[in-house]
């Protein structure tokens, strides 16, 4: 069964033109997608292709212009807003820190639906366990972190929510590799232990390829390719596709020797 | 009030105080400000308003009628609105008729207890008391709403990633948006805490000061000054709580989102890539 069920999804943009007014941008144009439940997907595509975007729409932080999106076999109109972002948690590309301490922030969500808190010592470090953090980092002030741990504790924040899907927007494009490979682990570790359905939007092949069991390529909005992610991200099928990795991969192997 | 023995100022006598303007202008000249005519034109405009609200007052006070009066502070509430909605940057939607409900839930909640409580008067529409207070009234709750509405959309802006990242966590967009109410509420009622704070130290209020050169006994003087104080307060504090919770709820749709016009416009960091 899939998880999220997308169906010819449309989303348009206004961006500011030159002139001072707006102009129309899609976004995202008839996109068809399934993501397979307890799996792991990772979408990867050029800067402004829609990835962020498709990610906002799937936990309804944007309403689609056109076509339908279902979680779990339901439409998600018909679910209770609130309870779909507790279900379907969304971490975004520089998340951004509450004011208070690390715990003030991993227990965020718990706290608001009255369950637990921030005082709660145990919950709190296991939650930084699993992105691998330090314990000791439960009294520290967030706002004061590094972008590498501030993208830890939003995903322990995340996972605080006990969500059955978890949306990943660049989550290793802060990390140092140990750092990187930390976090790639903690997300296959929730989907293997806790069935957690992933959606993982990243820059680095090479990550998407470690993680993912699924693949989908967005070019300018459409969907050019999805599958298998060993086929999907190796050999591509469509021109737009194909001539996308072959561009990242170039420059994965520079950033590589670069680092 | 006459008799009580107010110096009265002839016109010519009242002529001689243009001699400061002309000293700022001069000023201004020597020191190329570039402020010579806005100098002119607004000590002009002082003057003719000031005049025109004369002989209003005059009409005005002269009502016994409360359907003569009503309708004026209604005209009030109503400019008063109009101005505050044109200082603020970012509207949104409605934001007009929402200051103007504000302020005249503001005026009737004040004015409705002192006029039949506090002040018990014979008529509670006696414009000499009624049209001064509301004005003063109405004043302090367009500044109230203006800054309070403005620094909402300001800090909903700038904390957009925050509060996203909780409404994402599950978080209603009023607890998402709590922090940013708090900011505009606080940023709204200062001017008027700050004002009240130093009456009688740096500043003689304006009413003050004129009953008492009105001749008024000072004690008297200073009663009205207090309650007009805490109406001011009472007034702020309505009127830009009402203003701050409806804009809030229409910078945010049904399914806890960022309304569309919010960030409309506002320049993308991911477009310019
Ligand atoms: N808030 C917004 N307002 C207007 N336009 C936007 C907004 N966010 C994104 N866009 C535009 O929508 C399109 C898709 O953007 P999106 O952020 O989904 O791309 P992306 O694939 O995540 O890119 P990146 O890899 O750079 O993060 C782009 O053309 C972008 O300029
Ligand atoms: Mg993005």
């Amino acid at each position: 069964m899939a998880a999220f069920d997308i169906r010819s999804v449309t989303k348009w943009r206004f961006v500011p033109s030159g002139d001072g007014g707006t102009r129309r941008v899609l976004a995202l144009s008839g996109v068809s997608l399934e993501v397979p439940e307890r799996s792991i997907m990772a979408v990867v595509g050029p800067s402004g292709s829609g990835k962020s975007t498709l990610l906002r729409l799937l936990n309804r932080l944007e309403e689609p212009d056109e076509g339908t999106i279902g979680f779990a076999g339901v439409p998600l109109r018909e679910l209770d807003v609130l309870e779909l972002r507790r279900r379907v948690g969304l971490v975004q590309q520089q998340p951004a820190m509450f004011a208070g301490s690390v715990a003030d922030n991993v227990a965020y969500g718990p706290a608001l639906r009255g369950e637990w808190s921030a005082t709660d010592l145990d919950r709190v470090g296991a939650l930084l366990d699993t992105v691998g953090l330090p314990r000791d980092f439960a009294p520290r002030e967030a706002q004061q972190l590094s972008g590498g741990e501030r993208q830890r504790v939003a995903i322990a924040r995340a996972l605080a929510n006990d969500p059955e899907a978890l949306l990943l927007d660049e989550p290793t494009s802060a990390l140092d590799p140990g750092a990187a490979r930390h976090v790639l682990e903690a997300i296959r570790r929730v989907s293997e232990v806790a069935g957690v359905t992933a959606v993982v939007v990243s820059h680095t092949l090479a990550h998407a390829r470690a993680v993912a069991q699924w693949a989908a390529i967005l070019v300018g909005g459409q969907l050019v390719e999805h599958g298998p992610a060993d086929q999907s991200l190796a050999a591509p099928q469509s021109p737009q596709a194909r001539a996308f990795i072959e561009q990242a991969a170039e420059a994965g192997a520079e950033a590589e020797h670069d680092g | 009030m006459g008799d009580v023995g107010y110096q009265s100022i002839g016109y010519p006598n009242l002529a001689l105080a243009i001699g400061f303007v002309v000293l700022a202008v001069v000023l201004a000249r020597v020191e190329r400000l570039g402020l010579e005519k806005a100098l002119v034109i607004g000590s002009i405009r002082a003057c003719v308003q000031l005049m025109a609200m004369g002989f209003v007052l005059v009409l005005v006070f002269e009502m016994d009628r409360w359907y003569h009066v009503v309708p004026v502070v209604i005209l009030m509430v109503l400019v008063g609105a109009r101005s505050a909605y044109q200082r603020v940057e970012r509207k949104p939607p409605g934001l007009q008729a929402v200051m103007t409900g504000s302020i005249a839930v503001a005026v009737l909640a004040v004015m409705g207890p002192v006029v039949t409580v506090v002040l018990r008067l014979e008529q509670w529409y006696q414009p000499q008391y009624l049209i001064p207070i509301s004005g003063m009234i109405i004043g302090n709750a367009t500044t109230g709403c203006a800054v309070a509405a403005d620094r909402l959309l300001a800090e909903l802006t700038l904390r957009r990633d925050e509060v996203e990242a909780m409404l994402c966590l599950g978080a209603s967009w009023r607890q998402a948006a709590r922090a940013s109410v708090r900011a505009a509420l606080r940023a709204g009622w200062m001017p008027t805490i700050n004002a009240i704070t130093v009456y009688g130290i740096v500043q003689l209020p304006g009413m003050m000061t004129g009953q008492v050169i009105g001749g008024v006994a000072p004690v008297e003087a200073v009663k009205y000054q207090v309650l007009i104080a805490y109406m001011l307060v009472g007034a702020v504090a309505i009127s830009s709580y009402l203003t701050v919770r409806l804009a809030c709820s229409q910078a945010f749709t049904k399914a806890h989102q960022f309304a569309k016009w919010v960030h409309r416009g506002r320049p993308q960091e991911t477009a310019v890539r």
